[in-house]
């Protein structure tokens, strides 16, 4: 017929949502920490000799693209904030959906702890240093100072929160074009200045020569040429620094139009963050060489007596050898550390959403999920977080426990698999959720549903990115306190659900009731 | 003695939602089920019946060409269960309809009430046996015309400005009127009329401290009635930070009478973003909020006592 058939529709409220599609995109950038390959790619180079790292963050795209895709997909079906805690909820069991976002939410505070430091010591401190105040840069780099400067950031993140989602989404705009500006100067820098001239300026300056850094690390056995072998270790170690591109499912329930958003979001992310890897390790090769940022990355991890730098050899501290103006090498470092507060901010923000969307489950108590009134935020869930983020970042500055939290990667991946699992079997075992999701939920090929699909390949990626985080290379020798540690916190998501839940069915209203499915036939 | 309460709100005529909250008593062991009120759609959509028999219509953005009447039972099966009404017409009468507001209002008051006839002999027929009580109550965007249909139902009660026993100690108000909206929608008072008609109510009744006030806007000024702020287009006003405003949008009556009489518990809706819960002096006052566009029945269980409110939770079934 082909004729227009208007749906006539009376006046009535709706709903509105507050977070934008490019708010999600840059939230979900900021949650995997952009820059941070500056230091991540020196880490890959000692760990994996041979490593081609640019080839490394090209494989990597298409591998989150199809884990993206399936999150995406998921959270267009249930679009409300928790995330894979309420789809597992619905589709598993609740313990389990509690227990896979418990664990999330303990790593991501934890690194927003361990945070701080990378802050100051590879941010803020070296910069001080370049400009000449090395006694300013040696006493903030002590843990008091250090501690001191991630209560004031903590709090004033808690100020930022309290305004709600939309002032938050704006301040992680200003980060993200700061950590954008500091990023382009360094590519732009190193693509004009070209490896020669560094060579030059590393031999004079550094108290090291440029051929001899090379040189020192062959004589170590190190690989002169790209190897295939190290550089599937390396696409591992890659992929783990993507972790965070689908966090924006944790807020789907303030993204406005979600069935797009989430997809520009989560795949948007990918892209971007990507190419910035990739860009990153390119320029990085071009400008200061690839056999040289290899080699000297290797001689700092294995405590080669060449080695004379009085600091690590990440990216940005090498590219003040690039260029001999502060200005320039200021805006690279503050880009840096912005990068670092950006991400602080993020874990702190899905930290509060968790609490909130558990509190309101009522597993948690009832008091987290207390919202002030004029922004809308959730205070008590907030206070919260951010003594717990406290309580993290002093047990990286003052104590040895969070060493053994080496199989973060693992537990993360073991809950991502838990998440397909559901997502393999969400059409059959939820068929009411199923068949009235949007058409790109219910897309077919042949007779499978898409996101069972997707789930399943995501499953088998996860499993191997399991496995891989557990082998020594990435985790270093077994520790059976180390794995304790890191599966502990599964075991006390799992108890403290189960307590929440025996203390409601005594009462009277098993929590299990809150995604009790209804029929709706 | 114990009773349990289920209370969902804000089903915009979504059929799924209504099958849910009939099935949430044996699934919940709820001894009370409680609608709020806006059960009616807000939405139409004509089915074109053409002249070789088959149905044309755009659903959702999809268009649909249906050879047989299975085809169309189901279509219209979707169509209800987010809460649009399928109406098949010709294409004569469709567009008449497009030019003919007054005959819109019409049809869709029709189909509208059609479908709240079908709600409660739904309801009749699943209920009855259980022995599960269900107050199905009318919203500020329901017609006046779906009153009588719920209150003929031999077993539905309609508690629309009545004054009800939930069980033996606990009683009910219910008030299905809105505080004016941009709207203007069918039942939207004047906060004068609000107060006054709940104070009617509250006069009739014998504990107060145990009674439970169905109110379908929720207080003034709590967490649970905030919206966005509209300019005179009907369009959100944005902050600074491009995010949208929230203002509390409650009625100043209901928060008075609220604070004056204390009551047990306060059940409301309107408002569907703004799910949640707040307490005004002792009394615990819910919007479980409302997703009936996505097929989700939230809800609000509680299980009260002589001594007040023993536990609760929210639901999304």
């Amino acid at each position: 017929m082909g004729e227009k058939v208007e749906v006539h529709v009376r006046k009535a409220s709706g709903l509105v949502r507050n977070i934008s599609a490019w708010d999600a995109l840059v939230y979900n950038i900021l949650v995997m920490a952009p820059t941070a390959v500056y230091v991540y790619g020196v880490w890959a180079l000692a760990l994996f000799p041979g490593v081609n790292l640019p080839l490394t963050a090209l494989i990597a795209i298409p591998v989150c693209t199809v884990i993206g895709l399936f999150y995406a997909i998921y959270s267009v079906s249930m679009p409300r904030s928790g995330g894979d805690y309420v789809w597992v909820s619905r589709v598993l069991h609740p313990a389990l959906g509690f227990m896979i976002t418990f664990f999330l939410f303990i790593v991501v505070l934890a690194v927003a702890g361990s945070y701080i430091p990378w802050f100051v010591e590879w941010g803020i401190a070296p910069l001080l240093q370049y400009l000449g105040y090395e006694s300013v840069a040696a006493t903030i780099s002590t843990p008091v100072p250090m501690f001191v400067i991630g209560l004031v950031y903590f709090l004033i993140c808690a100020v930022i929160i309290s305004r709600g989602s939309k002032t938050t989404a704006y301040v992680l705009w200003i980060f993200f074009a700061l950590t954008l500006i500091g990023f382009l100067t360094y590519a732009g820098t190193l693509l004009s200045l070209g490896a020669k001239k560094f060579a030059e300026n590393f031999s004079s300056l550094s108290g090291m020569s440029y051929e001899g850094v090379i040189e020192a690390a062959a004589a170590q056995g190190y690989p002169q040429t790209f190897l295939i072998s190290a550089t599937m270790m390396g696409i591992i170690f890659t992929i783990l620094n993507f972790l965070g591109f689908n966090m924006s499912v944790y807020i789907a329930g303030e993204v406005k139009e979600v069935k797009k958003s989430q997809f520009i979001a989560i795949i948007g992310a990918i892209v971007i963050f990507g190419i910035i890897t990739w860009a990153v390790y390119q320029v990085t090769y071009f400008g200061m060489g690839a056999k040289f940022i290899a080699a000297i990355s290797y001689l700092a991890a294995i405590g080669d007596p060449t080695y004379k730098l009085n600091h690590d050899p990440f990216f940005h501290f090498l590219f003040q050898y690039a260029v001999r103006n502060p200005v320039i090498y200021g805006i690279v470092v503050f880009g840096w550390s912005m990068m670092t507060l950006a991400a602080i901010l993020t874990y702190i923000f899905t930290g509060v959403r968790l609490v909130f969307a558990w509190s309101f489950d009522r597993v948690l108590p009832v008091i987290f999920s207390k919202v002030d009134r004029r922004y809308n935020s959730p205070y008590v869930a907030l206070i919260l977080v951010v003594i717990l983020t406290i309580i993290f970042e002093a047990l990286w500055l003052f104590t040895p426990v969070l060493n053994y939290f080496v199989y973060i990667v693992t537990g993360w991946f073991i809950a991502t698999s838990i998440t397909a699992i559901s997502g393999i079997i969400l059409p059959f075992k939820r068929k009411d959720i199923f068949e009235i999701s949007p058409s790109i939920v219910r897309a077919k090929i042949g007779n499978i549903p898409v996101i069972s699909i997707l789930g399943a390949i995501t499953l088998v990626i996860s499993v191997w990115l399991a496995y891989a985080g557990a082998m020594p290379v990435i985790s270093g020798p077994v520790d059976p306190i180390a794995i304790a540690f890191s599966f502990g916190v599964f075991v006390v998501g799992l108890v403290t659900y189960f307590v929440s839940s025996w203390y409601h069915k005594a009462k009277g209203i098993p929590l299990e009731l809150s995604f009790k499915e209804l029929p709706p036939e | 003695m114990k009773t349990k309460i289920f209370f969902a709100t804000d089903i915009h005529g979504s059929e799924r939602c209504f099958i849910k909250f009939v099935n949430a008593g044996k699934v919940y062991k709820a001894d009370v089920l409680i609608l709020g009120g806006d059960i009616t759609g807000k939405a139409l959509v004509p089915i074109i019946k053409t002249a070789n028999n088959t149905f044309h219509t755009i659903f959702l953005g999809e268009e649909y060409t249906l050879n047989s009447q299975k085809e169309l039972e189901t279509l219209e099966k979707k169509i209800r269960a987010i809460g649009y009404y399928p109406y098949v017409t010709t294409k004569e009468e469709y567009e008449d309809l497009r030019n003919n507001p007054e005959k819109f209002s019409h049809v869709f008051e029709e189909v509208a009430c059609e479908s709240v006839k079908r709600w409660v002999k739904i309801a009749e027929e699943k209920l009855k046996p259980l022995g599960i009580k269900c107050f199905i109550s009318p919203g500020n965007d329901d017609i006046y015309a779906i009153d009588e249909i719920l209150k003929n139902s031999d077993y539905i009660i309609c508690p629309e400005g009545e004054v009800v026993y939930l069980d033996e100690k606990h009683e009910m108000i219910s008030c299905g009127n809105s505080n004016i909206t941009p709207w203007k929608c069918p039942r939207d008072i004047s906060e004068e009329e609000i107060y006054s008609k709940i104070e009617k109510m509250v006069n009739k009744v014998d504990n107060i401290k145990n009674c439970v006030f169905n109110i379908h806007v929720p207080p003034y000024g709590t967490n649970i009635d905030l919206a966005p702020e509209l300019d005179k287009n009907l369009r959100p006003i944005l902050q600074p930070g491009g995010g949208v405003r929230l203002v509390p949008v409650g009625s100043k009556a209901v928060r008075k009478t609220i604070e004056e009489y204390q009551p047990l518990l306060g059940l409301h809706g309107h408002i569907h973003e703004s799910k949640g819960f707040s307490k005004i002096g002792s009394t615990l006052c819910v919007n479980p909020g409302s997703e009936y566009t996505e097929g989700i029945l939230r809800g609000f269980l509680a299980l009260i006592t002589e001594k007040g409110i023993k536990d609760f939770i929210f639901t999304s079934g």
